[in-house]
């Protein structure tokens, strides 16, 4: 097939040079595994081009609009190692261009979305990146997306704040230095700026794209340890329905003392899911429910959730879309421990806490195709949020923050592309601890990657924001990126960047002032952005289909760095720009596939030195050795395997809390070591369209805290049953 | 015979080294016997203001269970506790009396004087001319200043102290 295609694509390029270019054609065909199975959703691009589709359900491809010329095809797909061939149209139509993939856990060859707003293939990129994809999800029953975050080398979670390459520690859930989006649309919330995970249901994923190091030249504020993207599942062209359900229950604590109930604590969830196209108008519907009992006291949490996605084609070269998910949520809060005696239980005042919210996200997508090589997007958004405290001090918060960007992506005839962009967003809260306050921010930014000579791509960007929040004085900022990925040979890439970040602050690190289970916040309306630098050197290396090893070196810079602090006056926490920092460290991943596929092992180590060079000690909440190793056997219908995680343990913490008594025993921490395993059976091959899974985290019962005070989950398992029709 | 195995399949090295981490993490992590619940004593912090006098070498807060009176009640019988030593130029130190801890063991009881003392000497001693205060715990039930009661079973959070170099305290008799 190979050699067949090779020699059609040489009597086609001598013929080329003589056809007229003003027609456009069309390449088709189709994409299957090595047992001629046909692939869903692999992605198929034009290398260098704005030109790229998916497969549908039965593994059939089309581009449209392709001048005469020559190209490189790249068909990659999660799971499979990516295949390329070049061809040339001339004056027709090419059929049947089949590519075959052969199972790969090496994911260099996947195409993203994330590091420019356009397809990349992962091995093009300057910046380091990961993926996680919807199989994982399944297989390692992750419930919500922080679980699968934790599961990341060069990602670290302190509760449900994310970090990456230790950019971020703890900061009270408020506000985020990682910009997490869904399709696209940021994700942080109007009011305290933090992200809500359990918002996106996981059983819509596609993938999720990880970028490490600054990311504000495309994503503005808050993207300053990087961005976090979540592509959600095509919408499907025959009628396809998911359902997934899982029950489980957590083991008796490792200590009596601990155990302070006398039933089975149990936790379970239901997902519906369906998908079809209906004439030119696709449609994606889910509902879920989860109830978990909690193994902590006081820590019960309710939550009904639905998703809709739809996407109307007007033309070959319109289309619109709209997608919209949220949920209400009744959760009893856990803030902190009553001491380490009684390690799952809250102090005694808190019993009785709880926090209903109800949180919605609403955007459009509008797609114009304006000339084979010029498109533009407009994405108008709104995230809707309301909670309230169901304690002494009835704090409650609502929020709208309204967001639009205008994106258009354009191709230049010298191999370059051109991505660039407006975006503008208006807040407004009204809230008894935030006071009723608004925000707007204006972002402008433009990106080009160009092919400078063979093998080397450069990318430079530049984006200017200038943001507000109620009566403080306006910031403005400019933010510059310069990336080269250099292809050495087809098994070694070199890649660099040099990448700037900023963060306006959130309207609750400004504006806050409330107390809650004994902590006490003020506000501070002299509070400004925090800004940052990184650069990073990395080399990617594969030694035949056995083994790939990525290593990276990085070293950022932060001035004015936000984070909470005790005011010795009057024992309040304040949200202050207290301090400058520098972050260094190298990250090095491997990926081992052995007895032909059978085996996969992946293993990331990453090593910190985060410092507080202003103070000369260091950053609170990071670890300094992380480690994350996963094996999978897969064997037949058969796929076992576990993840071991580790951690050192942290070097800095919040210890005001701690002298001043707030959190008692709250000095007391330790590595973190978490092994889960699973196990899973898969019937599709019988043509029964049944999975099943069984997983046991934390096997060990080890007893650690990511957050002091805070018991990370015991032992849990659970079975899960996913019906695909 | 080993390293021959490693040469041939780098995965068996990590294999190995993965299986010490396992065992390594059967040891199961926090306890509730860390716990300080229970355990008697109290902790806080002192804040310093001002500038530091350049005199100073030795800084440690200490409780005494009597009050001093003369300059004989500054004697190793009536010193309770001496925490860790207080870096000179600090403007703010964390202390408890359970990890912070130079000399003694805090039982509970009522004590009359809980201070931070500084010395112009380069060793420790207990010549009270040594020594001057330079902050005093005021506790906020109405004792005198300096003066603190410790619960049996309780530790005692928020015992802050105030060194306030160009405000200080009363001196203690025996300068």
């Amino acid at each position: 097939m190979r050699n067949k295609l090779l020699k059609y694509g040489i009597v086609l390029n001598i013929l080329a040079l003589s056809v007229s270019f003003s027609q456009t054609f069309s390449i088709s065909g189709a994409v299957k595994d090595s047992a001629g199975t046909p692939l869903l959703g692999a992605n198929v691009v034009l290398e260098n081009t704005l030109k790229g589709t998916a497969t549908d359900e039965n593994g059939n491809y089309t581009l449209r609009s392709i001048k005469p010329g020559s190209y490189r095809i790249i068909v990659s797909m999660v799971g499979f190692s990516s295949r390329s061939v070049q061809i040339t149209v001339i004056d027709k139509n090419l059929n049947g261009i089949e590519m075959i993939l052969n199972p790969a856990s090496y994911r260099s060859g996947q195409v993203i979305v994330s590091a420019s707003k356009y397809e990349q293939s992962l091995s093009d990129l300057p910046v380091s990146a990961s993926l996680i994809t919807s199989d994982d999800f399944s297989k390692n029953n992750y419930t919500a997306l922080d679980d699968a975050l934790r599961d990341v080398s060069g990602v670290s979670m302190t509760l449900d704040q994310v970090s990456i390459r230790g950019s971020s520690g703890y900061s009270r859930g408020v506000g985020s230095r990682v910009l997490v989006a869904f399709d696209g649309i940021p994700l942080y919330t109007g009011d305290s700026g933090e992200i809500i995970w359990d918002l996106i249901p996981v059983y819509e994923i596609d993938r999720v794209e990880i970028i490490k190091g600054a990311a504000s030249t495309i994503y503005g504020s808050t993207a300053i340890g990087g961005a976090i993207n979540i592509v959600p599942k095509r919408i499907t062209s025959n009628p396809l329905t998911f359902i997934r359900s899982t029950a489980g229950l957590y083991d008796k604590p490792s200590h009596m003392e601990w155990d302070w109930s006398d039933n089975i604590r149990t936790f379970n969830r239901i997902a519906v899911s369906h998908s079809q196209y209906i004439g030119n108008v696709g449609i994606s519907a889910s509902v879920y429910r989860t109830e978990n009992y909690g193994y902590r006291k006081n820590d019960y949490d309710k939550m009904l959730g639905g998703y809709l996605k739809l996407n109307y084609d007007i033309s070959e070269n319109t289309s619109i879309g709209f997608w919209g998910t949220g949920y209400t949520r009744q959760r009893e809060t856990f803030i902190y421990w009553d001491n380490l005696q009684n390690a799952l239980s809250p102090p005694p005042g808190d019993l009785g806490n709880s926090q209903p919210s109800d949180r919605q996200i609403l955007s459009i997508v509008y797609s114009q195709k304006l000339s084979d090589d010029f498109r533009i997007y407009l994405k108008p958004s709104l995230y809707l949020t309301h909670w309230q405290d169901e304690t002494e001090s009835k704090n409650e918060s609502t929020s709208k923050l309204y967001r639009t960007e205008l994106r258009s992506l354009y191709q230049f005839p010298f191999n370059a592309i051109l991505v660039s962009g407006i975006e503008i967003q208006s807040g407004v809260v009204y809230s008894n601890i935030f006071g009723n306050k608004y925000s707007y921010l204006l972002g402008l930014f433009s990106q080009v990657e160009y092919n400078l000579i063979k093998n080397l791509k450069t990318t430079f960007g530049i984006r200017f924001d200038r943001g507000e929040l109620e009566n403080l004085a306006p910031e403005s900022s400019i933010s510059p990126k310069l990336g080269i990925n250099y292809k050495l040979n087809e098994t070694t890439v070199f890649r660099s960047s040099v990448g700037t970040g900023f963060r306006s602050p959130s309207l609750a690190e400004a504006f806050t002032s409330t107390s809650v289970s004994g902590i006490n916040v003020k506000p501070n309306p002299d509070i400004k952005s925090e800004k940052n630098y990184s650069i990073e050197f990395g080399i990617s290396h594969s030694f035949g289909s056995s083994l790939l090893l990525d290593m990276a070196v990085f070293h950022s810079e932060y001035k004015g760095l936000i984070e909470p602090r005790i005011d010795p006056a009057d024992t309040k926490v304040i949200f202050e720009n207290i301090t400058q920092a520098k972050i260094q460290g190298a990250e090095i991943n491997s990926f081992v596939n052995l007895l032909d596929q059978m085996v996969t092992v992946k293993t990331g180590y990453i090593y910190l030195w985060a410092r507080d060079t202003k103070y000369k000690k260091a950053l609170k909440y990071r670890a300094r050795h992380s480690l994350v190793s996963s094996i999978d056997i897969n064997y037949h219908i058969f796929n076992a395997g576990f993840t071991f995680k580790y951690l050192s343990r942290t070097e800095a913490i919040d210890a005001e809390l701690i002298d001043y008594g707030i959190i008692k025993d709250g000095d007391k921490r330790v590595d973190i070591k978490v092994l889960d395993v699973r196990l899973s059976l898969n019937l599709f091959n019988y043509g029964i369209p049944l999975r099943f899974f069984l997983n046991a985290n934390n096997l060990l019962n080890y007893n650690y805290v990511e957050m002091i005070g805070n018991i990370s989950p015991i032992r849990h398992y659970s079975f899960s049953a996913e019906l695909l029709f | 015979m080993s390293l021959k195995i490693y040469n041939r399949n780098p995965a068996v090295l990590v294999f190995a080294a993965l299986t010490i981490l396992f065992i390594n993490s059967c040891d199961g992590g926090l306890t509730p016997t860390e716990s300080s619940a229970g355990v008697t004593g109290f902790g806080g912090k002192v804040v310093f203001m001002g500038d530091w006098p350049s005199d100073v070498k030795l800084t440690y807060i200490v409780l005494f269970k009597n009050e001093l009176l003369s300059a004989a009640d500054f004697n190793i019988i009536n010193l309770k506790y001496v925490s860790e030593l207080i870096p000179s130029g600090t403007s703010e130190f964390y202390f408890n009396t359970i990890s912070s801890v130079s000399l003694g063991k805090v039982e509970a009881g009522e004590y009359a004087y809980l201070a931070v003392a500084q010395s112009n000497s380069e060793t420790l001693n207990l010549t009270r001319s040594s020594w001057r205060v330079a902050g005093v715990y005021k506790d906020p039930g109405g004792l005198k200043p300096g003066g603190i009661i410790v619960p049996d079973g309780k530790f005692l959070d928020g015992i802050n102290i105030l060194c306030d170099f160009n405000n200080p305290p009363i001196q203690p008799p025996g300068q």
